[in-house]
C-alpha cells in the first residue's frame, strides 16, 4: 500500500489562489495527460495540430470528463414537426348507444349514419345503408375542408358541414371531437330541417363526444 | 356583364339583409373570380376546389352532390351555391340560423345566379 502524504486540501486551494495565474485554456501538458491512458500506450499524432483522441478534444476544449459517467436523462429528441400522439379511448357501447338514439329520433328520414376515427378514417359504427366507403370517402372531404381554409382566409371550421344531395337528401357532416367524425344522410322529404338542427344533431354531438377520452 | 354581376349581387344583399359579411361570385368551370365583396382573391378558388372534393366524396358515397352545401365556421356560416355556369360563395354571421339558409337563403342565390347566367 502506497504511503500518501498528508495533504491540506484547503492549503492547496491558497497556494493555487495565491498564483495570480488562472488560464482559460487547458495548458499542453494536462491536454496529454487527458488523452493518455494508464495502460494503452500514446501515439503522437501524424500532423502536428491533428487531436489524437476524443479525451484530448474534450480536455483541451475545456468540456470535462465529468459528464462521461453520469447517464444523461433521455430527452426527447424533437424536429419540430412531430405532432403529440394523444391516447383517446373510445367508448364502443356508448358509441353504439349514441347511434341507436340518434337513428331513434330520425325515424324513417335517416338514410345512413356513420362514425369515422378522424387520425386514420376508419368506420367505427353505422346505421342505415352505409356502404363500407363512406366514412373514408366524407373523412377525405373534411379534411380537405378544414385544410382549405386558412389559404382562403376563412376562420376555423365549426360543428356542421350541410351538404345538399341528389333526391332531396342532405349529409351533415360532423366534427365533435378531435377524434370523431360522423356523417348523417337524411331525406328531407321526411324530417324537418328545423327540428334536425335544433335538437337531433345537437343531441349527436353531445353524445359523440362523451365517447372519447383521452388518457 | 359586370354590371350585372352587380345587379346580382345588390338583389343577394337585399335578400340575404344584415347577415351577409363577404360574398364571391366566380364562374363554375374555371373558378375566376368575377365580382364580390369582402374576400381575398383566393377564396373562391379554394371554395370550388372543396366544392369539387364533396363532388367526388359524394360520388364514392354512392350519390351525387346537389348545388349546395353550407359550413359552419367560426362566427358564422359560408354558404356555396354552385350552378353550372356560376357560383357563389356567401359568408354570413352566426345569426343567420341554418334552417334559415337552406330554406331561403339557398333558394334565393340559385335563383340570382340562374338569373344572372341568362
Amino acid at each position: 500500500m502506497l504511503e500518501v502524504a498528508p495533504v491540506s486540501w484547503i492549503e492547496e486551494r491558497r497556494l493555487w489562489f495565491a498564483e495570480d495565474y488562472w488560464p482559460t485554456e487547458a495548458s499542453e501538458e494536462a491536454v496529454q495527460l487527458a488523452g493518455t491512458h494508464p495502460d494503452r500506450p500514446y501515439t503522437p499524432p501524424l500532423h502536428p495540430g491533428l487531436p489524437v483522441s476524443p479525451a484530448e478534444v474534450r480536455a483541451r476544449q475545456g468540456r470535462g470528463f465529468s459528464s462521461l459517467t453520469r447517464r444523461h436523462r433521455r430527452r426527447r429528441h424533437g424536429h419540430g414537426h412531430e405532432q403529440e400522439q394523444r391516447r383517446t379511448d373510445i367508448d364502443l357501447p356508448a358509441l353504439e348507444a349514441a347511434l341507436d338514439a340518434a337513428s331513434a329520433a330520425m325515424g324513417e328520414g335517416l338514410v345512413d349514419l356513420v362514425v369515422w376515427h378522424t387520425s386514420t378514417g376508419l368506420a367505427l359504427a353505422s346505421r342505415g345503408n352505409a356502404a363500407p366507403e363512406l366514412a373514408s370517402a366524407w373523412h377525405a372531404a373534411t379534411r380537405e375542408v378544414r385544410a382549405m381554409l386558412p389559404h382562403a382566409d376563412l376562420p376555423d371550421a365549426g360543428t356542421y358541414h350541410l351538404v345538399g344531395l341528389e333526391d332531396r337528401r342532405l349529409a351533415v357532416l360532423l366534427h365533435v371531437h378531435p377524434d370523431l367524425g360522423a356523417c348523417v344522410t337524411v331525406d328531407l322529404d321526411v324530417v324537418a330541417v328545423d327540428s334536425l338542427l335544433a335538437s337531433s344533431l345537437p343531441q349527436l354531438s353531445r353524445d359523440l363526444a362523451a365517447t372519447s377520452k383521452g388518457y | 356583364m359586370i354590371e350585372e354581376l352587380d345587379g346580382t349581387i345588390d338583389d343577394i344583399r337585399r335578400q340575404v339583409g344584415a347577415s351577409l359579411v363577404a360574398l364571391d361570385l366566380w364562374e363554375s368551370g374555371s373558378a375566376l373570380s368575377l365580382a364580390g365583396f369582402g374576400t381575398t382573391p383566393a377564396t373562391g378558388p379554394m371554395l370550388h376546389r372543396v366544392t369539387e372534393d364533396l363532388r367526388h366524396a359524394a360520388t364514392l358515397a354512392g350519390s351525387r352532390l346537389d348545388d349546395y352545401h353550407v359550413l359552419t365556421v367560426g362566427g358564422g356560416a359560408v354558404v356555396v351555391v354552385s350552378r353550372p355556369h356560376l357560383s357563389a360563395a356567401l359568408l354570413l354571421t352566426d345569426d343567420a340560423e341554418l334552417a334559415w339558409v337552406l330554406n331561403d337563403v339557398v333558394p334565393a342565390v340559385r335563383a340570382a345566379l340562374d338569373a344572372a347566367s341568362v
